[in-house]
């Protein structure tokens, strides 16, 4: 009688059912857990897609405080900082690939100056509570900025038709006196940035690099974005006459 | 026979209320999941709302940057950079489903000359002088306002310069 009734149809079929409805649910939860985990993937790819925006703006930030930086200590880029004692600019070594060298090609590179180190801009900007800063911009979009800027400066071979940076041996045909260099010269800045998170990790890295050049018919000498770059490979790429820039 | 016929409704008793349990079940499970989608959706909408404020802050700095290098000795669009605030509804034919205001804010800088020259803040109608260095900083700032109600922003700053030719 006890077997009889353990073999019913009334057992077999709440088998069914509930293996039923595991399916069911299964499939459902299995169906929810792929969307919410292509949605959090579409939100981190979003996010990182905003990082990196920003990191590419806080490298461009860097790059405009540097020409500001230039245009304020403009009297003494080739001058005082070229000649005599405890030159800012020395020459990159061929061998050199860190930062700003690295970015000129190993065959030209022993003809760019290099300052060692980044740029320390604390002596030229001044923020609104009147202290010395390094960086005109510290936050941006909810992330940390921290940019360092780097600098290249090209004494621009003007015998050369394409305008190559003088190199060592012929420096001192290019004749830089006590008072510096007296021809057109070129600097390309590079700026490297870093968004740092609210947990004080790195979040995203961005590097940008941009040529400023005086303008040679300004009496004044205005340091001015030159419109074009030089190349890797040592050569100035302007659109238009280097000299009417 | 009667005792067999008793059984039979017990059985197609018990059946239903098995069905109607795994509904249940199922119903208490589908809504909780549709609730985590409706969380997921928000977060993605939310999230969507800030690449297009981020991108309409971008944009607004970039025409900022074309106006500041406008050639011209007087430096008269670098001079027309100020404070403003403007809402966007639409970009193009898209509406989008939050207006974000997009707010200027500027702050300009010049050159003071010495023997370590340094920039210190500068009136903002001071009158533009060719040979001296300025600059000014703007921050566009976003605002938006989510679909639970809380306000969100993205602020973008930049460093903008003239344009002396």
């Amino acid at each position: 009688m006890r077997r009889a009734r353990l073999d019913t149809p009334f057992r077999q079929r709440g088998v069914a059912t509930l293996i039923v409805a595991l399916v069911l649910i299964g499939i459902v939860s299995a169906l929810s857990l792929a969307s919410l985990s292509y949605g959090m993937q579409d939100r981190r790819a979003i996010a990182d897609d905003g990082a990196a925006r920003l990191a590419q703006e806080a490298a461009q930030a860097g790059l405009d405080q540097g020409l500001q930086f230039f245009r304020a200590r403009r009297g003494e880029i080739v001058s005082a900082w070229l000649a005599g004692t405890g030159a800012y600019w020395e020459r990159c070594s061929a061998a050199d690939t860190s930062l700003p060298c690295g970015i000129a090609a190993a065959a030209v590179r022993n003809n760019y100056f290099r300052h060692a180190k980044a740029l320390d801009m604390r002596t030229a900007f001044v923020d609104a509570d009147g202290a010395s800063t390094q960086q005109l911009i510290a936050k941006m979009g909810g992330y940390a900025v921290d940019y360092d800027v780097y600098a290249l400066l090209c004494l621009v071979d003007t015998r050369q038709p394409d305008r190559q940076c003088i190199g060592a041996d012929d420096l001192a045909t290019e004749n830089i006196s006590a008072d510096g260099f007296g021809g057109p010269y070129a600097i390309t800045l590079v700026s490297r940035s870093t968004l740092t998170g609210e947990d004080g990790k790195p979040v995203q890295h961005a590097i940008a690099r941009e040529t400023i050049a005086p303008r040679a018919h300004e009496s004044d000498a205005l340091l001015g974005v030159v419109p074009g770059s030089w190349s890797d490979a040592g050569h100035l790429d302007t659109h238009g006459n280097y000299t009417a820039l | 026979m009667a005792t067999a016929k008793f059984q039979l409704r017990n059985v197609r008793g018990s059946s239903l209320l098995d069905g109607l349990s795994a509904v249940v079940v199922l119903s208490i499970g589908l809504l909780g999941l549709a609730g985590l989608q409706g969380r997921v959706q928000n977060m993605a909408a939310a999230a969507e709302n800030g690449t297009v404020a981020l991108e309409l802050a971008q944009s607004r700095l970039e025409r900022l940057r074309g106006i500041a290098s406008e050639p011209g000795r007087d430096g008269a669009g670098y001079a027309r950079i100020g404070n403003s605030r403007e809402t966007v509804a639409a970009i193009g034919d898209r509406h989008l489903d939050t207006p974000i205001s997009l707010q200027v804010d500027v702050a300009r800088f010049r050159l003071e000359a010495g023997a370590e020259s340094h920039y210190i803040a500068a009136a903002a109608d001071a009158p533009f002088q060719v040979d001296l260095p300025e600059f000014k900083r703007v921050t566009v700032t976003a605002t938006w306002t989510g679909k639970n109600g809380a306000p969100h922003s993205v602020a973008l700053p930049g460093i903008l310069s003239p344009a002396v030719l």
